[in-house]
């Protein structure tokens, strides 16, 4: 199996008439951790949604591909078995549905996909064992999918199922967000315990304290929906001493975010 | 116009032009039936009534059937014509003191003409009974069918009734329960067909202490028009009656509950409460929602609630976004939907007929 690969070529996007990525250029392989910072109101949820599908973003120019193959002309559904994911920043609560029952069908079509078929004694014994990886409580298999879970069950759940449908490319938009220093490393393990030439992964966020337990091979700072600059992990760690004025001042630049 | 000529009042639903009266009436007699669809194979109480002839009767001891006598107190033109054109009746009586403790199941087929249905169920003082009717078409025939139940003192009824009448046809169900002196009727409404309906179901709380819990489920597509009212009123004081409604609307379809809680004048220390929850899948579909809370007494409680909601694309978009395509992630949502009503029934069967219902609505 060759190793995976997304790549995002001048990237342009709207949102009701409002310009937010403004040629975004990006290439996430197989075996690689990616980094984007960027203050807030910089387009990188944007960006990840853009990448999934969301409907209400119109791409206005450039290309995505993964694999080689047409990434906007595939419906959300597709993106998926296409081998992307994303862990969204503000997960959708679905009444009624329990998660289990959720990520059984979720993986049902993942397999189905693939050409197998999902035997529920196998899906059974991963959903516990990525349940205990995560330090969840078991009941959270038997209750409806994110409803009424707190900001830090929501981050969990996505990296659940990242554990379980095993994407090849994921995009973890703000899952350190409201995860404690415990919950932060065992999230960072889980996506650690990911880690393989079939597996590439684009972290966002905009505090490194993630990044300490996930190391990057790549950093990207957004601003103004592009990327401004890519470095290694040595950016990072000047991001986290000085701050992104430096950056603003080196682009000649005030306001950071899409309206600037 | 007297009362007796008026149509159902089916608020909020247009019916004048309805074609209730293009019924087909023609001689057939029946001596056989194909069981499986109709009754769980290990039913130990089963009556099969096919285009008006029963062709099963498998009863245990203490249940007796005969043609029915007694229908609805209530007039209307529909109900009158049910009553000069009957074509098929069933009494069904559950004796006193005698607890059932295996369903009754009970099929209506209609085949090959109209079914003009009359059913009465009575429960003697202090018997107790599950009894599932299931009415079912082969062929698009127009329908018409009154029920009057009969629940005596101390008497329980855990009544479900499926209405899978299929075909581009037109339906008027009827039913009027009576509960006596602390009876209770748990009763389950299932409209999952094809067709275009005014269903009324009202019960009256005649005894003290009485009560009565009304579900129904709906789920309307295409160019159905559904008209469905559910009334309860306390005519007893200590009575207390609950009615929930959950529908689902798709393509250009209406559906309109109406919700009726009446305590009458006198009927102290009584509660009626009701609740409709609708979802509506598409921008031309109409989904509506009608309370009633009609009250001549003061020291009762009765409350009512609504919510019509429409299908949230964000929830559409993250199940897709795991790899569901649209049609299943909209499944999903609606099944979680209806989930609050699912956990209220009781029979698995019932609940899968139900699952069953909104993957052929939503297939
Ligand atoms: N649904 C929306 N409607 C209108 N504007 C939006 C919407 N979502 C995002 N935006 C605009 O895009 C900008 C970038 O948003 P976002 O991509 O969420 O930034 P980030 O994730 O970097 O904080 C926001 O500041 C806002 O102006
Ligand atoms: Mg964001």
């Amino acid at each position: 199996m060759s190793k995976p690969v997304l790549k995002i070529n001048d990237l342009k996007a709207k949102i009701e008439e409002k310009q937010i990525l403004k040629g975004v250029n990006l290439e996430v392989k197989g075996g690689e951790i990616h980094a984007i910072m960027g203050p807030n109101g910089t387009g990188k949820s944007t960006l990840s949604q853009v990448i999934m599908g969301h409907p209400k973003y119109e791409v206005t120019g450039g290309e995505i591909s993964m694999n080689g193959e047409d990434v906007l002309e595939m419906e959300v559904d597709e993106r998926a078995k296409a081998g992307l994911f994303l862990a969204m920043q503000y997960p959708s609560e679905i009444p009624g549905v329990t998660n289990s029952d959720f990520l059984r069908m979720a993986k049902r079509e993942k397999l189905k996909e693939q050409g197998s078929r999902l035997k529920l004694m196998d899906f059974q014994k991963d959903l516990n064992a990525s349940i205990k990886e995560l330090k969840m409580p078991e009941e959270m298999a038997d209750r409806y999918l994110n409803e009424g879970f707190s900001g830090g069950e929501k981050k969990r759940n996505e990296i659940l199922q990242m554990l379980l449908l095993k994407p090849e490319i994921a995009i973890l938009d703000e899952v350190d967000s409201g995860l404690d220093v415990d919950a932060l490393k065992i999230v960072g393990d889980a996506v650690n315990s990911m880690r393989s030439d079939n597996f590439g992964c684009l972290i966002i966020t905009h505090y490194q304290r993630i990044l300490e337990y996930i190391k990057p091979d790549f950093v990207h700072v957004m601003m103004q929906g592009k990327i401004v600059k890519s470095g290694d992990i040595s950016l990072m760690q000047k991001i986290d001493a000085e701050g992104y004025d430096w950056i603003k001042a080196e682009l000649g630049i005030t306001d950071e975010t899409i309206d600037g | 116009m007297s009362k007796t000529d008026a149509l159902p009042l089916a608020e909020r639903t247009n019916i004048k032009d309805w074609d209730f009266t293009n019924l087909t009436l023609k001689e057939v007699t029946h001596n056989s039936v194909d069981k499986s669809n109709l009754i769980p194979e290990n039913a130990k109480n089963a009556i099969i009534i096919v285009d008006g002839s029963v062709v099963v009767k498998d009863l245990q001891a203490g249940i007796s059937i005969e043609e029915s006598k007694e229908y609805s107190n209530l007039e209307n033109r529909l109900i009158t014509l049910n009553k000069e054109k009957a074509n098929s009746k069933l009494s069904i009586k559950v004796e006193k003191n005698k607890k059932m403790d295996e369903p009754i199941y009970i099929a209506y087929v209609a085949k090959e003409r109209s079914l003009i249905h009359q059913t009465e169920i009575t429960l003697e003082q202090g018997a107790e009974a599950n009894i599932v009717e299931n009415f079912k078409s082969e062929a698009s025939l127009n329908m018409n069918i009154l029920s009057k139940v009969n629940i005596f003192a101390n008497a329980n009824l855990e009544s479900s009734v499926i209405n899978s009448l299929n075909g581009e046809n037109t339906i008027y169900y009827h039913r009027l329960t009576e509960v006596h002196a602390d009876a209770s009727l748990d009763s389950s409404n299932f409209i999952l067909n094809d067709s275009n309906l005014v269903f009324e179901d009202f019960t009256h709380l005649v005894g003290k202490g009485s009560e009565a819990d009304v579900k129904t489920v709906a789920i309307s597509d295409k160019k159905q028009k559904q008209n469905i009212t559910v009334r309860i009123e306390n005519l007893a004081p200590h009575s207390n009656g609950n009615i929930v409604n959950y529908g689902v609307v798709k393509d250009d379809a209406h559906l309109a509950f109406n919700g009726i809680g009446k305590i009458h004048k006198g009927m102290n220390a009584g509660d009626n409460q009701q609740e409709s929850r609708l979802l509506n899948l598409s921008k031309t579909a109409e989904a509506i929602a009608n309370p009633f809370l009609l009250i001549d007494e003061g020291d009762i409680t009765a409350g009512h609630a609504a919510s019509i909601g429409q299908i949230d694309e964000e929830q559409v978009y993250y199940l897709m976004s795991r790899g569901m395509p649209k049609i299943e992630a909209e499944k999903l949502i609606v099944t979680g939907f209806l989930t609050p009503f699912a956990n209220s029934i009781k029979s698995k069967t019932l609940r899968e007929a139900l699952l069953t219902s909104i993957e052929e609505k939503l297939g």
